[in-house]
């Protein structure tokens, strides 16, 4: 048990990032792992020790995550105009890498929900398909192909839609 | 968007595939002589890898970033649901708050006693069973644990007040209530922590002997932290139910001493013949 509570206490980087991923806003995401922590302190006696702490968390927190939205008034979703995007990132590139990125969190941000859990497991968090796949209860197969989503609307606005073949 | 319009859906998924080193080897080779032939896909594949790259580098940062107290604090505190109080194998915790006025669960602390120096070899048989407040068999214990002078313990018995922490070389200790027995001899609960969370910590009681130095009298190895929210679990601060406080040599009230007399006494450096007014 205390082991346990270490380990979540290790885990919560993670967790954050995660939660901001699905979240959006910084608040949000925190809220969304303090409720992940409470649920699953509450439910430390499902725990199988046997399985990984972290991806039962983050299952949790996806599940938290869901729940909540479907209590809460769907946040406004906010439109990927990648070719705006697209000069916004290029302006801000002079203006700073910093920019750049929260150009990038944003484009991230308005990936549609269940794309961006997605690409944060795999593609920020490192997580394998399978992995992916355990977490969000989903079929590997889906996996990919919201991934390849994900990952291509991210890149057509860094492209700008410019011809790919440069 | 036009970037991808000749791209078709699987082709994205085994860009996407490649990049996470999920193909299969067939599919990878098979992959890679088209990625040769066809420079299209080349580009397609390094927008996706561009686009992978950017997603880290906006959001693995975030692991650096400070991770907010209330957040530990949350693990820490809360008691899962069905969990005794302070299971004896819970661990480590940091000090409560300072000015939080804890006290020990008495059956819980009897629970985690997995050492207890200079009891003969008994347990604490007498606990809560003494109706005048006296420990049955550990009264008269004694111990040769005398507290190094000079170190993070001695420190905080010999000139803080309750709940202040001194923090040296690896380790936390802080006092957590002052008594004093009939006989003058002042006596005060502690608890030491080390700064790694993994390592057990000790609460005990040590009291002052003639000539200034602190010895041990019992130790209990310190198990988990004792939540905010928990406060059912706590016995309240006074009354006879402190078990540490039992073992006080001659007390009959483990109500500990005020802030206030508490303060004075440091102040005057542990005078002898104390009466324990307070």
């Amino acid at each position: 048990m205390a082991d346990m509570r270490d380990e979540m206490i290790a885990l919560l980087p993670r967790l954050r990032r995660f939660a901001r991923g699905l979240a959006g806003s910084a608040a949000d995401a925190d809220d969304l792992v303090q409720a992940t922590c409470e649920r699953a302190l509450g439910a430390l006696d499902g725990f199988d020790p046997a399985t990984r702490l972290d991806s039962w968390m983050f299952r949790i927190m996806q599940n938290q995550w869901i729940d909540a939205g479907r209590a809460r008034a769907r946040r406004p979703s906010v439109p990927v105009d990648a070719a705006g995007e697209l000069a916004d990132a290029t302006a801000e590139r002079a203006a700073g890498a910093r920019l750049e990125l929260d150009a990038v969190r944003r484009l991230v941000d308005g990936l549609p929900d269940d794309q961006r859990a997605v690409l944060c497991l795999v593609a920020i968090d490192g997580r394998s398909y399978r992995e992916a796949a355990a977490i969000l209860d989903i079929p590997v197969g889906t996996v990919m192909s919201r991934l390849a989503r994900a990952r291509g609307r991210l890149a057509d606005a860094l492209t700008g839609g410019e011809e790919v073949s440069r | 968007m036009s970037g991808d319009a000749h791209t078709p859906m699987d082709d994205e998924i085994a860009l996407g595939a490649w990049l996470d080193g999920e193909l299969d080897p067939e599919a990878a080779a098979s992959l890679a002589r088209r990625l040769h032939a066809e420079p299209t896909l080349r580009a397609r594949l390094a927008a996706l890898r561009e686009a992978d790259a950017m997603a880290r580098a906006a959001f693995v940062p975030m692991r650096d970033e400070p991770v907010p107290a209330a957040l530990v604090a949350t693990i820490r505190g809360a008691p899962a649901a069905g969990e005794a109080p302070t299971p004896p194998t819970i661990a480590p915790a940091r000090f409560l708050r300072p000015h939080a006025s804890r006290r020990w669960a008495p059956m819980a602390l009897a629970a985690a006693i997995a050492l207890l120096i200079g009891a003969g070899g008994g347990y604490w048989t007498g606990l809560g069973t003494g109706a005048d407040g006296r420990n049955a068999g550990l009264g008269d214990a004694t111990l040769a644990g005398a507290v190094a002078a000079g170190s993070v313990l001695a420190r905080a018995l010999e000139t803080r007040p309750s709940y202040e922490v001194v923090e040296a070389e690896g380790l936390s200790a802080m006092a957590v209530a002052t008594h004093v027995g009939e006989d003058g001899r002042v006596c005060r609960e502690y608890e030491l922590l080390p700064a790694a969370p993994s390592t057990d910590g000790e609460a005990g009681l040590a009291c002052r002997e003639s000539g200034g130095t602190w010895h041990r009298r019992a130790v209990v190895a310190l198990g988990g932290p004792a939540g905010d929210g928990d406060e059912a679990g706590f016995a309240p601060a006074s009354g006879g139910a402190d078990p540490l406080a039992r073992l006080v040599p001659g007390l009959r009230d483990a109500t500990p001493l005020s802030p206030e007399r508490e303060a004075a006494l440091i102040e005057a450096g542990w005078p002898a013949g104390n009466d324990g007014a307070r």
